[in-house]
């Protein structure tokens, strides 16, 4: 390119620091950044397929309505079905002298005499 | 972009190719002619690329976008070495015994020697301008300046470069 006696216009200058070549960036920088992006990527799919997203979401502040009209759903079935409501109206006393009740595996209600129980063992 | 959210490593390789001789130049150029800090610099914008590919906004070019974010990391280096202090400011002048004719390649690189004593808006607005063929406009927008400023400091930088090379004027004028 000639430049010369003139003024340099503003193509001329950019034509010139166009032609600048400084050499290539070095090929451990695309190694580096592939093998960076390999794992990132291996790392997402793994988020992907587990339930993290989902807990994520159930404690973030996104979709607060979808969140609290099933939670309200979800709150009516539990006091509309009795049977959900784990209060059996019995009270368990353990105070060693003493059992009124006691709820056995199968829900039965036993009513214990305390007088047969202590007479056998005392 | 959005395949390399995807995890598409195809997609991130064509990006890479088109845009890591281009950064490689701004950052050697922006970071006082070093090639090991060039690497060091390209090698993070890709990894900001890969790590917040989120960060990018498509109703932007990718273009503006990625020079915006190498010129931030250029930004942050300068004010690193200005806290710290222990990278000399640079000195480089130019040769005072200057030749009356001069190769395309020596005058480029004396015009960068030159470049290096002028703060990195200055450099960054005049790389982005003459090498990538950013409009003013588009320069204003990645360097969240007027575009006043920008064609004020592209004015400042010829006029500075102008009269370091007042000796060549019989041969170039800026």
């Amino acid at each position: 390119m000639n430049f010369k006696r003139q003024k340099m216009s503003e193509k001329q200058l950019a034509d010139l620091i166009r032609q600048d070549t400084i050499g290539k960036p070095a090929p451990h920088v695309e190694d580096q950044l592939n093998y960076v992006f390999m794992l990132k990527s291996v790392r997402s799919k793994a988020r992907q397929n587990s339930f993290s997203g989902f807990l994520g979401w159930i404690f973030s502040m996104n979709g607060m309505g979808l969140k609290a009209s099933v939670a309200s759903v979800l709150f009516l079935f539990v006091m509309i079905k009795p049977e959900l409501n784990r209060h059996s109206g019995s009270d368990v006393t353990a105070d060693s002298t003493r059992v009124q009740q006691s709820v056995v595996i199968d829900s039965t209600l036993f009513q214990l005499d305390s007088k047969t129980i202590n007479d056998s063992i005392f | 972009m959005q395949h390399i959210c995807n995890g598409d490593q195809q997609a991130f390789n064509l990006l890479y190719n088109r845009y890591k001789d281009r950064l490689y130049y701004y950052f050697f150029r922006m970071l006082g002619n070093s090639e090991t800090l060039a690497n060091d610099f390209l090698q993070d914008v890709f990894l900001k690329i890969i790590e917040q590919p989120g960060r990018f906004n498509p109703a932007y070019p990718f273009k503006t976008w990625v020079f915006s974010v190498a010129y931030n990391l250029c930004k942050n280096e300068y004010r690193r070495r200005e806290i710290r202090k222990d990278c000399p400011a640079t000195e480089k002048q130019v040769n005072p015994e200057l030749p009356v004719k001069i190769s395309n390649e020596e005058l480029i690189n004396r015009i960068f020697l030159s470049l290096d004593e002028l703060n990195p808006e200055h450099r960054s607005v005049f790389i982005m301008h003459y090498r990538e063929g950013f409009a003013v406009k588009e320069i204003a927008g990645m360097l969240e300046l007027a575009p006043g400023t920008i064609k004020s400091r592209l004015f400042y930088t010829r006029k500075f470069l102008a009269d370091k090379f007042q000796h060549l004027k019989g041969e170039i004028e800026f």
